[in-house]
């Protein structure tokens, strides 16, 4: 009896601190909502107003009339995210493999490194990047918002996070496939890459995200707006008479609804792969 | 025997050298070859307007000897990442291990707590902005209505740094608390169940199985979250510019204000230099740990 | 799987080269010359300038018509335009400098045009406009040249050139049984000393409802602070830095007076918002807020209460301290088509297009500040000459040096111990005056 009520009493807790760490946590996109669903004038009132009145979703129809391209930044955006984030895995698994399971001379420097990189600020790497690349005539595309993330800090971390997975993978799995017949690429290809589905969706997580929401790249490369990107076009919601905070919400909730929802369909299958993410 | 153990190996290894090939070629021709270039840029007085100047070592001179600003700056990287880290660690994995009991919902609780994640960090940060505000932010109309009279939140040398550590782990905590899901379910349940037989209480099974078993998570996200702590800079902007005083001014911000808004792209380039060689330190010095704490490998 | 991988990465591959490779902008670089160019003048060569703005796309739309009109002057010449995030503007151009990718015609801050002047990165034009009786050069106001003026070079022409006012909300005052500051200015009475009375009978700090505010909206609390104080620094007869911009004067009585009565009116009085403060004036909370022409367009949308404007009030040191915000166009030295930009600099600050400007911009030509259409741009004609044409005589443009930032910087520090209250006036004057001045005399 006593058991019973104590774990009640435990669960009722449990929910209780889940439930106020919760709320603080998604307050902010809750003002992220309503704040896009107010009138311009009354957002900032004092005391706020937690329940627009009135419910203006003009705001929404206005945020693609003040910036027509709107949706091809969204485009711009998704299309490039998803293209380093591929890229990234590919890169990533091969090199996190030959670091992981092959040895050659210089192995450990090479990937020490590598590691060494990604201790550097883009914001100091970025304009001798963008000088050289001026000369070469890729400036204004969106070739250096894909390749050097992709093989960049980006993918030094996804070489890190690869080969910290390869590394667990039991020494017994490489021996058999080589007494099989396996070289290094069929073990690789057959073998290693089916299993690394829960290492790549912990990379692909990180790496879109930070390509989604890189803006120092976007903005020193691109020149033309039909180029930009979301966080640029967020960013132009601010000019000299101040922020239309209205608008830069409803497009801010516009940029975040559609990744939690695939977060919320997907993170039940997501928790289940990321474990055995060697992270185990 | 030998002969063909050695063609093996040399197999292996120009297998190797050609899977690491793309990686590597892309981190000479974009990494490398910046690196190489803010480093020589750090022995000029180069400032993107005028042609530069060659100085030799006065900019690290002036760095480590005259530059106040650049060791409160350190100061205040170091006191954020050390501020940031057990709190955002400690809270993912309480937050992993009450989420991970099969409560009802909890699907709801998990997308809620990875809201912030997804949501740009300047829009995260501009709404927190505004919670933290003086007298009209919601968090001190909140104390308000207790009968509370709150403090200037970020106007206040004390307390910004804090706020900006608060708002930095609410935004990262829910990728953590993902990773530390993943693993706690990944530990054998027949762990738990022998352990309980043996009589362990819930704080020896936690200690003695959990946290080893999770420990290569506790390294990954060790290691995330301390160079992403490092690299801090959105969120400063948007809340504080550095401010009050220089109370938040961090390393990266410090030399982002440097390269582009000061035109000291020399001087700014030897800051972060100076700044690599020291996250390169920590990161040797959390290499030879790691052999010591984390189970697991090889 | 493994069928599916292939086909993603295959895939993948292609998009990627195809991506990086296209170019769906038509901007690598100006054409080459070619013979069957264009129809209408055979000899001319096919220009393309790039015209860099930090405006939104309204602005945007307002030049692409203007160009749309100078093709069929100049058939041979298209201008981009380009628009770069406000904050963000002045980083990107130096690194387009730096990396001679800069556009040929630009917007240019008062604040960055002594250090673009002094790298020497602009375009000397007054040959061009000078001697262009039809461009009627007279016609510009002589104050708003000055700061793109070196000797008998002209460097630039300004295309935005708004005195500070005072927006004001007429309900809060008018509940109140006060005197609105246009009727106090009519009467030569509108004073700090009147509109902090004004203030302290409007404000209801319970109620989130302040007086007056001096913040500028655009740069806000964090931005340099500077520019929104120093109309009040020079109305007490103060100012920042001597004349010749060597020595720091703000550690003077006056300016100690200045910082004072800022400060009280945050903490003291409560008759200022506390910083951090994000109320805007359309909230209706704001009693008077000082502000640009640029806010006009956000100030019509106001519905729920009356507002006019009024010009900044005079302080104890006899003047009012009126400020002269200022942009100007400007033709970078590596443009490959300097004479083409010129000439649509030109175009571009005609009579017929500064008016068309002037719906966002105080234009500096008095042909145009006097027109009818300008005068409708605000409530009533008569406010608009009252709060800008009569103050364009005397205000003053603010302040800009080669070392900007960094001495901002410093400022900025020194001043959020005003904000955080870490130190009485004076102290903080005088360490603001020991960290300002060695970089001054650089």
């Amino acid at each position: 009896m006593k058991s019973k009520t104590n774990r009640y009493l435990w669960n009722g807790l449990q929910y209780a601190l889940l439930s106020i760490v919760t709320i603080i946590i998604v307050m902010p996109f809750f003002w992220m909502l309503t704040t896009s669903l107010k009138d311009r004038n009354k957002i900032f009132q004092f005391p706020p107003q937690w329940i627009p009145k009135p419910f203006v979703w003009s705001n929404y129809k206005e945020v693609f009339t003040a910036q027509p391209d709107f949706l091809l930044h969204y485009w711009n955006s998704l299309y490039i995210a998803v293209l380093v984030t591929a890229g990234t895995c590919i890169v990533g698994a091969l090199a996190g493999f030959a670091f992981a399971k092959l040895s050659f001379p210089g192995r450990n420097v090479l990937f020490l490194v590598l590691l060494s990189g990604m201790m550097i600020p883009t914001e100091v790497t970025i304009i001798p990047n963008f000088i050289w690349f001026s000369k070469l005539g890729i400036i204004d595309k969106h070739f250096p918002l894909i390749i050097p993330p992709m093989l960049g800090a980006g993918g030094i971390f996804g070489v890190f996070l690869l080969r910290q997975f390869y590394i667990t993978i039991p020494k017994d799995m490489d021996e058999a496939a080589e007494i099989d017949g396996c070289g290094p690429w069929l073990t690789f290809w057959k073998i290693m890459l089916p299993m690394t589905t829960p290492a790549f969706a912990t990379l692909a997580i990180f790496t879109f995200l930070n390509s989604w929401e890189d803006f120092l790249d976007p903005l020193i490369y691109l020149n033309s707006s039909k180029l930009y990107t979301l966080p640029i076009s967020l960013r132009m919601f601010t000019d000299m008479a101040g922020t239309d905070w209205h608008l830069l919400m409803a497009a801010s909730v516009m940029a975040t609804l559609p990744l939690l929802l695939v977060f919320f369909f997907a993170q039940k299958r997501f928790v289940e792969g990321v474990s055995t993410t060697g992270l185990k | 025997m030998s002969a063909s153990y050695t063609k093996l190996k040399r197999k292996k290894a120009i297998y190797g050298y050609a899977f690491i090939a793309p990686m590597m070629i892309g981190f000479l021709l974009f990494m490398a070859g910046p690196i190489v270039a803010a480093g020589w840029y750090s022995l000029t007085s180069y400032s993107l307007l005028q042609p530069s100047e060659f100085v030799g070592m006065d900019n690290y001179a002036e760095i480590l000897s005259k530059d106040d600003s650049f060791w409160e700056t350190l100061r205040n990287t170091l006191y954020f990442s050390a501020g940031l880290i057990p709190l955002n660690l400690l809270l993912a994995l309480s937050l992993a291990l009450l989420l991970s009991s099969k409560l009802r919902g909890i699907g709801l609780f998990r997308t809620a707590i990875f809201t912030p994640v997804v949501t740009s960090i300047i829009i995260w940060a501009i709404v927190w902005k505004y919670i933290f505000a003086t007298d009209a932010g919601l968090l001190n109309q909140l104390l308000h209505f207790f009968g509370i009279k709150g403090p200037a939140w970020l106007y206040d040398k004390d307390l910004a740094m804090p706020v900006v550590i608060v708002t930095s782990v609410l935004k990262k905590v829910g990728m953590n608390m993902v990773i530390f899901l993943a693993a706690l379910q990944d530990v054998p349940k027949m762990y738990y169940e022998a352990a309980t037989i043996d009589g362990a209480s819930k704080w020896k099974r936690f200690t003695a199985i959990t946290l080893p078993m999770i420990s290569p998570a506790l390294f990954l996200t060790l290691i995330i979250t301390l160079i992403g702590s490092l690299k801090v800079f959105s969120q400063i902007v948007v809340m504080t510019d550095g401010g009050p005083g220089t109370s938040t001014s961090v390393l990266v911000y410090y030399i982002y204000k440097l390269a582009f808004k000061n035109y000291e792209l020399g001087y700014a380039s030897a800051v972060a230099f100076v700044l690599f060689f020291l996250v390169l330190a920590l990161t040797v010095v959390q290499w030879k740990l790691r052999k010591r704490w984390v189970h697991h490998e090889e | 799987m493994k069928k599916g991988l292939i086909l993603a990465l295959s895939l993948s591959m292609t998009m990627l080269f195809a991506s990086a490779c296209s170019s769906d902008n038509n901007n690598d670089g100006n054409a080459k010359p070619s013979g069957s160019a264009s129809a209408t003048t055979p000899a001319a060569e096919k220009v393309k300038l790039t015209f860099a703005i930090w405006g939104n796309d309204t602005h945007k739309k307002m030049y692409e018509d203007m160009i749309a009109k100078y093709k069929t002057i100049k058939p041979n010449v298209d201008v981009e335009v380009m628009t770069i995030p406000a904050g963000e503007f002045q980083q990107k151009i130096s690194v387009m400098l730096a990396s001679k990718t800069a556009p040929d015609i630009m917007w240019m801050l008062e604040r960055a045009i002594p250090q673009f002047l002094d790298n020497d990165q602009v375009v000397d034009i007054s040959s061009s406009v000078k001697n262009d009786a039809e461009y009627d050069f007279v016609d510009f106001i002589p104050s708003t040249l000055e700061l793109v003026t070196r000797g008998d070079q002209l460097y630039g022409i300004p295309f935005s050139t708004p005195p500070n006012m005072i927006y004001y909300n007429k309900d809060l005052f008018k509940s109140k049984g006060l005197k609105t500051p246009t009727e106090l200015y009519k009467e030569g009475n509108w004073t700090y000393e009147e509109m902090e009375k004004a203030a302290q009978a409007i404000s209801d700090p319970a109620s989130g409802v302040y007086g007056f505010n001096m913040i500028l909206p655009s740069t806000s609390w964090t931005g340099s602070w500077m520019e929104s104080i120093i109309s009040l620094v020079w109305a007490f007869g103060a100012d920042y830095f001597s004349p010749d911009n060597k020595k720091f004067a703000l550690n003077s009585p006056e300016g100690e007076k200045a910082l004072q009565f800022f400060s009280d009116a945050m903490f003291k009085k409560q008759i200022h918002p506390k910083p951090g403060d994000q109320t805007g004036f359309e909230s209706g909370k704001i009693g008077m807020q000082q502000n640009l022409l640029s806010y006009i367009g956000k100030a019509k949308e106001i519905k729920d209460f009356e507002w006019d404007i009024a010009p900044m009030p005079k302080g104890p040191g006899g003047s009012q301290g009126t400020t002269l915000g200022y942009a100007a166009y400007m033709v970078t030295k590596d443009s490959e088509h300097s004479e083409e930009a010129i000439d649509f600099l030109k175009y571009l600050t005609s009579k017929e297009n500064m008016a068309i400007t002037s719906q966002f911009f105080v234009p500096g030509r008095t042909s145009v500040l006097g027109s009818d259409d300008f005068l409708k741009q605000g409530p009533s004609p008569e406010s608009v000459k009252m709060a800008i044409l009569d103050q364009m005589a005397d205000a003053r443009v603010r302040p800009g040096f080669n070392n900007y930032q960094r001495i901002d910087d410093k400022m900025k520090q020194n001043f959020d111990s005003i904000y955080t209250q870490s130190g009485t006036i004076p102290d903080i004057l005088k360490k603001m005056e020991a960290d300002v001045s060695p970089i001054l005399i650089e």
